[in-house]
Formats: C-alpha cells, structure tokens, sequence
C-alpha cells in the first residue's frame, strides 16, 4: 500500500539550540487514521508545521501525497486539508462564503465548487445553516464548518489539529462519525494530533506516542496497551515508610514495580488478586498504604508509561482519568 | 520507498495546475471586506483627516508668509497633508496583518497553496485602496476649507493620485512585511512610531524644504513623501517644484514597485505562521 506520508529523518532545530524534533522517521498508508500523541511542548506541533509547509525542516525529508514538504510545497498545500485549533472563520460572512473563500484560496474552480458544496455542507450537517452568518453559529457548528471548509479542495491527506478541544460530547462523537466516514468513502488518509485518549483509542488505526522531540511509540492501540503486559495497581503510601520495591517485586503475579517518591506503579497478571497480596506484603513489611488503584490497561496507561510525565509535572491524581480511580480499596 | 516512487504511484492526477495568482482576489476581497464592513472603522478612518486638517490646518493665520510658499500656506500644508493620511492609513496597515498572525487567521491561509507573492501584495493592494479613499476625502474637504487649486487640471488630479497611489504602495508593502515579521503587535507599534513620524517631519509635508537646515534638506530628498508632494504641488497648485512632475512619479513608482517586489521576494522565504 503506497504511503501518503513518508518522514525520513526529519528534524528541526530552532535557533540552533532547541532540538525540537530529532530524527523522525515514519510512514502513513493511504487510507489510514493515524494518531499522532505526545506531551505539550513534545514537537507534535513542529512536526505538523513541517509537513504542512509552515515550517521547513533543518534537516531530513519528507513527502505528503507523494510531493516534497520543501520543494514542491505548493503541491503538498493543494493536496492536503487543514484543520488548525483556531476557528477562523469569518464570523460576518456566512457558511457557504466562508467556504467559498477557501475553495478560491485553494484554487478550485467555481464550477466545481458549486458541485461540491451542497455535499461538504450536508456531510457536516449544516446545509440548512450555511445561509446564515457564522457569527449566529454554535461552537460545534463552527467547527464543523472548519472541518468543510479543510475539504473543499478535496484533499487526500487532512490533517486535524485537536478537531475536536473544547467541544461538547454529541459534537466530539459527531466529528468522528464524520472523520470516519470520509475515509469509509473517500479512502481519506487522516492525520489527527488529540490530547483525547479515547479519541485516539476509538478512531486512530495506528498511534504514534511523541516525547522529547522523538519517537517513543508507533503501534495499534491494541499493541502499545499490550506491552504494558498485564493489569495495574497503583499504590500510593504513607510518608516515612521504608523502600518496599524489593518486597511487592516478591510477591506472585507482580511483573515490574516502577516507584516514584511515595507511589508504586506495579504491573501483574490478575490485578484484583494481586492488589489484595501485595497490600498484605506491605502491611507484614510494616508499611502503611493510603491509597490503591487498580486498573485495566488503557491507552492513557500506555501512554503514561511511554511518556512517564504522570508524577513528573503535575499531582499523579489530576493526571488519571476518571475511570481509572473506580477501584478504591482503602480510603485516607 | 524512493521519491520517484511515490512520485509515480501519484501522478498529478486531482491537483490542477494553478495559475500564478489564484486566491488573490479572494485574499483581497477579503481584506477590503474587513474595511467597509464596519461603518464605525470606516468612519472614523475618513473623519481622521478632516480632524487634520480641520485643527492644524486653520490653526495658523493664513497671513504668516512661509518662505517658499505662495498662495497661502493654507493650500501648501492641504496638499501635503494628502501624503500625510496617505503616510499613516499605510503604515497602520501592518496592524491588520499582526492581527491575522495573533488570531491564527493567517496560518490557515498560508496552508492553503495561495502564493506567497499574492497574500502580502492582497493586504498591500488593498491597503492602497484605503489609503487613496482617506486621501480623496481629505482633498474635498480640503476645499471646502478653503484650498484653492490654482494649477487645477483633470491631468493634474490624476498625477496627483498616481504619486501617491505609488507612495501607498511603496509604504504599504514595506509594513506588510513589517507585521508578518513581527512577533507582536507591540513591536510593529514601534517600528511604525519608529519611521512615521521621522518620515512626515523630514519631508516638504509641513515646511518647503528650502526653509529647512541644510542636513534636513539632504535627508528629505531621500523621503519618498517629498516628492509626493512635490508632485501634488505643482500639479494642484502650480508650485514650483523640485524636479518635474514626470521625475516625481518616476522616483515614486521606482519606490513602489522596488518594495512591492522586495516584499514579495522577502515573503517566499521568510513567512511562517
């Protein structure tokens, strides 16, 4: 299957001192959702400035729909759509100029526009409000409009840049729907940054896990959940209590135990059984426990072991997600 | 997979081959939109020279005899005060694209394949626009004041608006690089303080330059405003001038087309969103 992205080694250095991005390398087939997650400040954003042609790359190369990001820039920009974070919609115009504006801006002919108008509209629902000004909009509509006016060009690779922050629930599903539909019918190749784990879990075909500027991760949801090899229990003790690594590592079904101050993150085969062995390997240990978790895998897991920043910037509790914090065996 | 590879596997099939200044009039439309749209920055655009005009001009007593000047000093500061609103509706002009950089505006234009060339000449050109709109006003009212066109011939209107259409595009250009190379609206608040004011006073706008000291006079003949100026003058008012009309608009149009091709040739390597 032919690649409507191809990175070789790409990387960008900002005033000769920042490694922004190092030697990325990787392919997108044509036809696939591909996620592309990473840490704020991880180089996700450079690299799609890279390879939507606002950025040029210090070095490396790499080709969208077949062209070159730097020398056939004019190329890639007529064959790709964009979906930034921003609304740029002109508020004072309505729906159906706002699209128009971005199909003159990318060269499609008025005949053609006018064909593919009524389509882009009704497959974002908003045929019946294209007539009106965008300023009467709802959020999601907005973006939605943005979401037509990326594919007015009809481009075969759309880049999404968090398509779907800030947005409501029926909004966020919606836009999915879309997104999958368009690669359904149109075998669009989707290139999707998202701070939504569940967005990348439920829509992405493969994820790619960015940090510090490289590639930490390039594998199926399913895959990258996976190498976590087993449940989680997370485990959080009293100040004073002495290193008990050694003792939760002894108990049976423990694989690793990753400690980070006060807290333990343990992966086992059978996370209830082992959850309730290791607090009583603790307790005999002389420890106190104040908390434990214990956990299925999910991509936010895997993410977090790929990306380690859970305990590093902010408090480990804002930084689970709801559901991971359903199983509360001891209370403070 | 090689490049020649994936070359092959996607022919030029489905991207058309654009012509040279697609999206331009789009680009254009739109910034003239943002213009006439809104009656209140319309408005207060045109109402600013007329503020001029109306306080400096009748501030002084039309009996000071200015050396240099005949005819009133009345009608010589109307006229140079055309290049004046044309100078500052100009400069201003790179506010607009600050603000498209600052809301993100600007960055989805720039990934759609509209040239380079075409987006800063559309905010050059349509700041031209605006500012031979102000510039036209301020001359009506100008008249109504009391100016009074000795050398008035339709030949002459038109060198006139010629002159400064080419100084509107030579200042316009040059700020429209000036705000996609700036980081804030801040900075480019500077610059503009920075060359307008330095540009309007060292220039035959207010005073002939014969009234001048010697080292203003060697620095004003190197302001394109001057010879704006000094082209209006002798086309409205039959001044003498400093050289002939035709030189005026040579210099001029040397200016004006110089900067717009530096601004497009500085934009294809230069901007990023």
């Amino acid at each position: 299957m032919p690649s409507m992205v191809a990175v070789q080694n790409l990387s960008k250095v900002y005033d000769h001192s920042v490694l922004a991005v190092q030697n990325l390398s990787f392919e997108v087939s044509e036809g696939e959702i591909f996620g592309f997650l990473g840490p704020n400040g991880a180089g996700k954003s450079t690299t799609i400035g890279m390879l939507t042609t606002l950025l040029k790359p210090t070095s490396g190369t790499a080709q969208v729909a077949g062209y070159d990001i730097v020398e056939e820039a004019s190329l890639v920009r007529q064959a790709t759509g964009v979906v930034l974070q921003d609304n740029t919609a002109d508020p004072q115009m309505t729906g159906y100029e706002n699209l128009l504006f971005f199909a003159d801006l990318q060269g499609v002919p008025r005949s053609v526009f006018q064909e593919r108008a009524p389509e882009l509209l009704a497959l974002v629902e908003l045929s019946d409000a294209a007539g009106r000004s965008v300023r009467g909009y709802s959020g999601g509509m907005k973006r939605r409009l943005e979401l037509a006016c990326g594919l007015v060009n009809e481009p075969k690779v759309l880049f999404l840049d968090e398509p779907t922050l800030g947005l409501d629930v029926q909004t966020r599903s919606a836009v999915w729907k879309y997104i999958r539909k368009l690669r359904e019918e149109r075998r669009l190749t989707v290139f999707l940054t998202t701070h939504y784990m569940e967005e990348a879990d439920g829509l992405c075909d493969r994820i790619a896990i960015i940090d510090h500027g490289r590639m930490a991760a390039l594998d199926s949801s399913e895959n990258l959940k996976e190498r976590l090899g087993g449940d989680l229990v997370e485990l959080e003790v009293k100040s004073g209590t002495s290193d008990l690594t050694s003792s939760i590592r002894a108990t049976p079904g423990v694989v690793t135990v990753v400690r980070q101050n006060s807290i333990y993150r343990i992966t086992t085969r059978n996370g209830e059984r082992s959850a309730v062995a290791i607090l009583d390997g603790v307790r005999n240990a002389g420890g106190s426990v104040s908390r434990i978790l214990v956990s299925k895998p999910s991509l936010a897991d895997a993410y977090l072991e790929v990306t380690g920043r859970a305990f590093r910037d902010e408090s480990s509790d804002s930084n689970l997600p709801q559901f991971l914090r359903r199983t509360f065996l001891e209370g403070q | 997979m090689s490049e020649s590879a994936t070359r092959r596997a996607y022919p030029t099939h489905g991207t058309p081959t654009l012509g040279p200044i697609h999206g331009f009039a789009a680009m254009f439309m739109r910034q003239l939109r943002a213009w006439y749209r809104d009656p209140v920055f319309l408005l207060l655009g045109l109402i600013q020279p007329v503020v001029w005009i109306g306080l400096y001009g009748k501030s002084f007593p039309s009996s000071v005899a200015i050396p240099g000047v005949s005819g009133g000093y009345f009608s010589f500061l109307a006229v140079g005060m055309v290049s004046f609103v044309v100078l500052f509706s100009s400069v201003f002009g790179g506010m607009a694209v600050v603000f498209d950089k600052q809301l993100g505006h600007l960055k989805r234009i720039l990934v759609t394949s509209v040239s380079r060339g075409s987006i800063v000449m559309s905010y050059t050109l349509a700041n031209v626009v605006k500012s031979l709109a102000q510039a036209v006003v301020l001359l009506a009212v100008a008249v109504v004041l009391g100016l009074t066109l000795t050398g008035f011939t339709p030949l002459g209107l038109a060198a006139t608006f010629t002159a400064e259409a080419l100084l509107a595009l030579g200042l316009s250009a040059l700020f429209t690089v000036a705000g996609l190379l700036s980081k804030s609206s801040s900075v480019l608040l500077a610059v503009m303080n920075f060359v307008a004011l330095p540009l309007m006073f060292a220039s035959n706008s207010l005073f002939p330059v014969d009234a001048m000291p010697g080292w203003i006079q060697g620095v004003s003949k190197l302001n394109p405003m001057t010879y704006a100026n000094d082209a209006a003058r002798q086309a409205l008012l039959g001044s003498p001038g400093i050289v002939s009309v035709p030189v005026d608009l040579a210099i001029l149009a040397a200016f004006g087309f110089g900067l717009s091709l530096l601004s497009i040739f500085v934009s294809r390597r230069q901007i990023t969103a």
